[in-house]
């Protein structure tokens, strides 16, 4: 580590004391594992790979989360409050966001899979497309052969 | 003898980016210097709302005692008429970020970008003169077997800051909370997801009541702002906001709002987001890289190997240590003040001769 702060090299005590507080960050901030993380798209090797872990990454995230998480609050009496009233009204309304978000989920999941049989569709005529191609060049090819072997000798 | 004009050629123009603001100054310079000065780009690379300020390649018309600056960052239809230009030419060397950057993202861009550094000899050795915006681009020049160029820093026009913040934005982030702020490019070699861990750490365990604005345009590399809104998204990070391009009137909202302007960009050819950020009287955080230590001067804080939650806790010294603070933007000042004093007008004649 090195740490200039205002032209000086303060890497011996700022850096220190950021490094000892840093110590204290515990935990994972992503739920996915490392292959499974948008970062794992910079290792892309090409943009035809980048878009294949695109799809797989998009396919593991299609739902919008229902769990519980921890409301935040200000501080003083009215922010004590105020966290305790949000927590009420997630009680109340929890089952209609249930629902919305099991239906946005459904939305998601089908508008994935339409992406993907889409993305079928394409490759599947990009195929049929290249073995026409073939067929045409080789076709081109035997026409030409027999040209050569048609032409008068001078 | 004064050449009769002195028209420049870009790859791209659009207001709020460097280069195009920099060809700007040096065409205001130009015209109040009595020369007839024009800047040039691909139709196609002039955004919209700039149509005044740029002209068409195609209406490029080299006259004899001309001279023509050529600012060089990136392969494009401008090399051509440079290179065949009958004007006295001089290329400006913005730098080229390394293609490896967007290999995973877009292979045409890192393409253009390696066409742009194997044609940067030939470009140069075609110049009568060659200038580099910071001594880390005359030095890779330099390696590159093109000796003495000469180091005209990026310039920057503290008018443009001065324009009445938007309202909206003000409005939009009214409610008070600890704004970390990035203008620039959405770009891999920024490295923005470095600085999304890093308030990911900031905003979890420092300063729940945070944000991370992030300001620029997305359109160099969609792919890699795809990946940045997965990211922040698997964080669980609804206070990230990518705010895409801002007009003058947005940029000087985010100032505005912004405690802390932070950058974990690992290329820089000068930077210039630092030096506006220092006006505003923003604190700045920025990697030690390429340009970025001449923009900053002996001002701001520059760091190098710092892990994100390292940079997280830097963050919060920042937010929590008055005294600190204070430091960091007292030497700001100074070199804000540098700055401002600097001659541009009188350097650049000089240069051109």
């Amino acid at each position: 580590m090195r740490l200039i702060v205002a032209g000086q090299d303060r890497t011996a005590d700022i850096g220190a004391e950021i490094s000892r507080r840093a110590a204290r960050h515990q935990g994972a901030l992503s739920p996915w594992s490392a292959q499974d993380s948008a970062l794992s798209l910079k290792a892309s090797r090409d943009r035809a790979d980048y878009l294949n872990r695109f799809g797989k990454l998009l396919r593991l995230r299609y739902a919008v989360s229902t769990e519980s998480f921890p409301i935040p609050g200000k501080p003083g009496v009215a922010g004590s409050l105020m966290k305790k009233l949000k927590g009420v009204l997630w009680k109340l309304f929890r089952y209609q966001h249930d629902r919305m978000a099991f239906q946005q989920n459904v939305i998601n999941e089908l508008v994935i899979s339409g992406l993907d049989f889409q993305r079928e569709a394409s490759c599947q005529t990009i195929r049929d497309l290249e073995d026409r191609i073939k067929a045409l060049e080789n076709e081109v090819k035997t026409l030409r052969g027999v040209g050569k072997r048609e032409a008068p000798s001078l | 003898m004064k050449p009769a004009a002195v028209h420049q050629l870009v790859a791209g123009f659009a207001k709020g980016d460097a280069i195009s603001q920099e060809a700007q100054a040096l065409r205001d310079i130009c015209r109040e210097s009595g020369f007839a000065a024009e800047i040039y780009a691909p139709a196609d690379r002039i955004a919209a709302d700039a149509s005044g300020d740029c002209r068409p390649l195609e209406d490029y018309r080299p006259q004899p005692g001309d001279t023509v600056l050529f600012h060089y960052s990136i392969t494009s239809p401008a090399t051509a008429l440079f290179l065949a230009s009958s004007a006295r030419k001089i290329v400006i060397y913005h730098n080229i970020t390394p293609p490896d950057f967007f290999t995973p993202f877009d292979a045409t861009i890192a393409h253009q970008l390696a066409t742009a550094r194997q044609g940067l000899k030939d470009v140069a050795s075609h110049a009568d003169a060659v200038w580099a915006d910071s001594a880390f681009n005359a030095a890779e020049l330099q390696a590159l077997g093109i000796p003495n160029a000469k180091v005209f820093p990026l310039l920057f026009q503290p008018e443009g800051l001065a324009c009445p913040p938007d309202p909206a934005i003000l409005s939009k982030f009214a409610v008070p909370m600890k704004n970390i702020l990035f203008v620039g490019r959405i770009a891999p070699n920024k490295c923005i997801e470095e600085l999304i861990t890093a308030f990911a750490w900031f905003h979890k365990n420092i300063e729940p009541q945070s944000r991370l604005l992030i300001v620029g345009s997305d359109r160099s590399a969609p792919t890699y702002y795809a990946m940045l809104k997965m990211l922040a998204a698997e964080m669980g990070l609804d206070t990230v906001f990518f705010e895409r391009f801002a007009s003058p009137a947005g940029l000087s909202a985010y100032y505005q709002v912004a405690d802390i302007f932070a950058t974990t960009s690992r290329h820089e050819g000068y930077c210039l987001p630092l030096v506006e950020a220092m006006v505003k009287g923003i604190t700045v955080v920025a990697r030690q890289t390429g340009g970025t230590p001449e923009a900053m001067g002996d001002a701001g804080i520059l760091f190098e190997d710092l892990r994100a939650e390292e940079l997280a806790e830097l963050f919060g010294l920042l937010c929590s240590d008055a005294p600190f603070r204070q430091t960091v933007l007292n030497s700001q000042q100074k070199r804000v003040e540098t700055l401002l004093k600097r001659p541009a007008k009188a350097e650049f004649l000089k240069l051109l001769g």
